[in-house]
């Protein structure tokens, strides 16, 4: 693990995307950034790739706000599918 | 047959009987029932005939193997010689020093009484305790006490949410503690772990509960369980109103520590949520199960 200064926006999906672009491979779900305690962040990468990294990192200015879920994700949120609904509307229930 | 007791000269007697040829006056070596004559000096009997003989006057005897009669025998004479043949002892114990060395019987007065050392060479009596109390050390030295389990460990909460960055492995950081029995934890420094404190190595129970702000975007809300820098147990679920819970069960050295991180991917930042929060705790925890 080595460590960078933690940039203000991030957004650990995003800064695998922009480190695969310059030849730094990290499995999302195995090898995903880790904000430490002590407020660095931390990259499972070797040494070799820590100038490159750093440079990566330094620029990244992630997407911190979420997508706006979709009308299906908010009424799962609440235990209810599409169906359940229009059944609802349309049954009068 | 050795007889005696602690303090005295036990003795070996043999009684030694022949009828020896007419005209015989020394007797030695084994007699009519193969008992070897063996004597310590001073101590042999010698009878001829029943008559008990005098030392000196009709016989002597010096070198503990043989006895020169003065009178030889004559044909049918039978001679006896109870010969005690002193045992010396070299690793005895006068009363005095023994009385000194071993344990009084009177000192325990109570049926159950336990003798300990208060200190060394030194014996003590420790009372029978009462039902169902058990032997534990207080002070440095025995003494009966409850038999119930106290806790060891600590609950970890937080007061308010922490963000956590989109598809990142973050620490989570405490700073509530509910429980904290023995310092294991500290709301100023290294805020996310749980450290082992000294006198508590051992197996550990520990359980990390994240609650997620509700968002189902994305796949995964995580919580991992870390022992210093190796992950122990990871808990996924799927991001409605996500509160994953990992657990494992750790043997942990003094200084060790355990941590917890939280992981979502809902593409933005998302609130671990503090104790307000009304779908579940965030919560943090170890029980000490022993050593």
């Amino acid at each position: 693990m080595i460590s960078f200064d933690t940039p203000t926006n991030l957004n650990g999906a995003e800064l695998l995307d922009e480190l695969a672009v310059v030849g730094i491979v990290l499995d999302k779900v195995k090898q995903p950034p880790q904000l430490r305690a002590d407020g660095r962040l931390y990259l499972d990468i070797l040494e070799t790739d820590k100038t490159k990294a750093a440079a990566v990192v330094a620029a990244h200015n992630g997407t911190t706000v979420a997508p706006e879920p979709t009308i299906a994700d908010k009424l799962a949120s609440v235990g209810l599918s599409l169906d359940e609904l229009k059944a609802a509307i349309l049954g009068g229930n | 047959m050795a007889t005696g007791r602690i303090g005295t000269t036990p003795a070996l007697q043999v009684r030694w009987s022949k009828a020896p040829a007419g005209g015989t006056t020394s007797l030695s070596g084994l007699d009519d029932n193969s008992v070897s004559l063996v004597y310590s000096v001073g101590y042999e009997a010698v009878y001829r005939n029943g008559v008990l003989l005098s030392r000196t006057n009709d016989y002597t005897a010096t070198d503990g193997t043989t006895i020169t009669l003065i009178d030889a025998t004559i044909a049918g004479d039978i001679i006896e010689v109870f010969a005690n043949q002193t045992i010396p002892l070299s690793d005895t114990y006068s009363q005095t020093v023994a009385d000194g060395k071993f344990i009084n019987n009177t000192l325990t007065t109570t049926t159950g009484d336990i003798i300990y050392a208060s200190a060394a060479n030194t014996p003590a009596r420790l009372g029978i305790g009462s039902t169902d109390q058990v032997l534990k050390v207080s002070g440095g030295i025995p003494a009966w006490g409850s038999a119930g389990v106290t806790f060891v460990g600590c609950v970890l909460t937080k007061s308010i949410g922490q963000t956590i960055a989109n598809s990142t492995d973050v620490d989570v950081t405490w700073d509530t503690e509910s429980l904290d029995t023995n310092g294991f934890h500290s709301t100023s420094t290294n805020t996310d772990r749980i450290t082992i404190p000294s006198g508590y190595a051992g197996k550990y129970l520990v359980i990390s509960q994240l609650s997620f702000g509700n968002n189902t975007s994305g796949s995964n809300r995580r919580a991992r369980i870390y022992k210093n820098t190796t992950q122990l147990s990871t808990a996924n679920v799927p991001p409605n109103r996500a509160t994953p819970v990992a657990s494992f069960i750790a043997d942990m050295s003094v200084g060790d520590y355990f941590k917890t991180a939280a992981f979502q991917d809902s593409g933005g930042d998302l609130t671990l949520e503090g104790n307000n929060f009304s779908q579940g705790a965030t919560v943090f925890y170890v029980s000490y199960l022993g050593a």
